[in-house]
């Protein structure tokens, strides 16, 4: 069958043709028992599937719908941040957020409290001085990473003691980080998804407690903060972590001033690029 | 431009200013229709379900991105279909990870169809028998009655390839439930 058919039978059936198009039209299928036997199909089907209800959600299923959905976008919690011009980034800005303050907190710790960390509790709490390099960290790295850093309020902008006393304690996770963890991705798939602005990933992979996470966050946290300070043009945005081709590592979107964004893949251990989509 | 244009955008300015009364608004007018595209889609509730859910999620924690240029429902709509992609590429990995050795895959007892009550079943299994893009042509525009323009635009494709997908979906179609069902003479092509 030419394409000159198949768009008359598809164009009569849908009803795109004006009432003497729509006569001639069937003046021609009539007359070729091919046309005729190939409408009488297609209209077939189209009646038999436009006839079908349209199913819909029970309402106990919406019930749940709703309420997961008010919860993953914290609906119940705040209201929900109004966009800056550089919005693209503001679902990302966030664990970028919790990273720096978890990142500036350890170096807090380390720098301002040498000796702390094998003290006991009441050297521990001593932590408070972290709190205050923790802020002036935070500000600088927003500098780097655009001023839509500010619309992120849900991240902590300022270490709170359970941050503290995780750091002070473990020294290797930091809850306030809540980029998450996917255990396998295909490089060039997640950057198809992710310049096609098409669903990233199954979040619910992502595993953020303690015992469950494979990479050491304090390296994420001193990592992102490294790649943002060295990236003076371009804005830095972690997107997950992972184990590529054996090695822990951490995926970040980089969006430069001029031309297209792109992946950079860092080791987490020595924080070097191991692969890219830049072109 | 059209009224419901109009207010679901008016919606969505609302929803960035933080009006979790538009959130229920915006739901309540689009749920059914993406869980009706997911369902058919996916075939299985349980896993359409799923999709619409992450069909939200995307688009309202990406409602910045949105552009006016376009009607929101078609780029809710072109979000469904890219969810239901990947939640069915998804689902192959899954299943050719862990098909039993012995798996006959004409057996019509396995598989998520058993769970898919919606449609006719014959109608189901032959739909499930399409290609994803020959099933979203034909979900899109004969389940759904979109036009072919705006299935053309969900579906990011020239309405040249909408019509010749679908045209050629129904002719599969025809051919499949005919196969499933002998007595049923309307559907058989003349001989």
């Amino acid at each position: 069958m030419r394409d000159r058919d198949l768009t008359l039978i598809i164009d009569l059936i849908d009803g795109r043709l004006p009432p003497e198009e729509e006569k001639a039209a069937l003046a021609v299928i009539a007359a070729d028992p091919e046309l005729r036997s190939a409408y009488r199909v297609q209209a077939a089907i189209a009646g038999e599937l436009s006839a079908t209800p349209s199913p819909s959600m029970t309402p106990s299923e919406r019930e749940v719908l709703h309420a997961e959905l008010k919860a993953q976008l914290h609906l119940d919690e705040s209201p929900v941040v109004v966009p800056s011009p550089h919005s693209r980034w503001n679902r990302w800005l966030a664990p970028l957020a919790g990273l720096a303050v978890g990142a500036a907190v350890i170096v807090g710790a380390v720098v301002v409290l040498p000796g702390t960390l094998s003290g006991d509790a009441d050297e521990a709490i001593v932590a408070a001085p972290a709190t205050t390099t923790t802020s002036a960290a935070s500000t600088q790295m927003a500098d780097t990473t655009v001023a839509a850093f500010e619309a992120a309020p849900e991240a902590p902008v300022e270490a709170g003691e359970d941050e503290q006393s995780d750091v002070v304690a473990g020294g290797t996770y930091n809850e306030a980080s809540g980029i998450p963890f996917v255990a396998d991705v295909d490089l060039s798939e997640l950057a198809d998804s992710y310049g096609a602005g098409s669903h990233l990933f199954d979040e619910s992979a992502g595993k953020r407690s303690d015992g469950e996470f494979p990479v050491n966050d304090a390296l994420v946290g001193a990592c992102v903060d490294r790649v943002s300070s060295e990236a003076t043009s371009s804005t830095v945005v972690p997107l997950l972590t992972t184990v590529y081709e054996g090695v822990p590592s951490m995926i970040v979107a980089v969006s430069p001033p001029a031309g297209d964004d792109y992946l950079v893949v860092y080791s987490l251990e020595a924080c070097e690029e191991i692969a890219t989509t830049r072109p | 431009m059209t009224d419901r244009v109009a207010e679901d955008r008016a919606l969505i300015r609302r929803y960035l200013t933080g009006d979790v009364a538009a959130f229920d608004e915006l739901m309540r007018i689009h749920e059914d229709r993406v869980f009706a595209i997911c369902l058919r889609m996916m075939t299985d509730r349980d896993a359409a379900l799923d999709a619409t859910q992450d069909v939200f999620l995307t688009v309202f924690r990406k409602a910045d991105r949105y552009k006016e240029q376009a009607a929101f429902s078609t780029w809710l709509y072109r979000v469904a279909m890219n969810t239901c992609y990947d939640h069915l590429r998804r689902r192959k990995r899954k299943r050719t990870e862990s098909l039993p050795e012995h798996f006959d895959p004409s057996d019509p007892r396995g598989g998520d169809e058993m769970n898919a009550v919606e449609l006719r079943p014959d109608i189901e299994s032959a739909l499930s028998g399409l290609s994803e893009d020959f099933r979203a042509a034909v979900v899109l525009v004969d389940l759904e009655g979109m036009s072919l323009e705006d299935a053309a635009d969900t579906l990011d494709v020239p309405i040249g390839t909408v019509k010749s997908r679908v045209f050629r979906a129904r002719k599969l179609l025809a051919k499949e439930l005919g196969n499933l069902a002998p007595g049923s003479g309307h559907l058989r092509e003349e001989p």
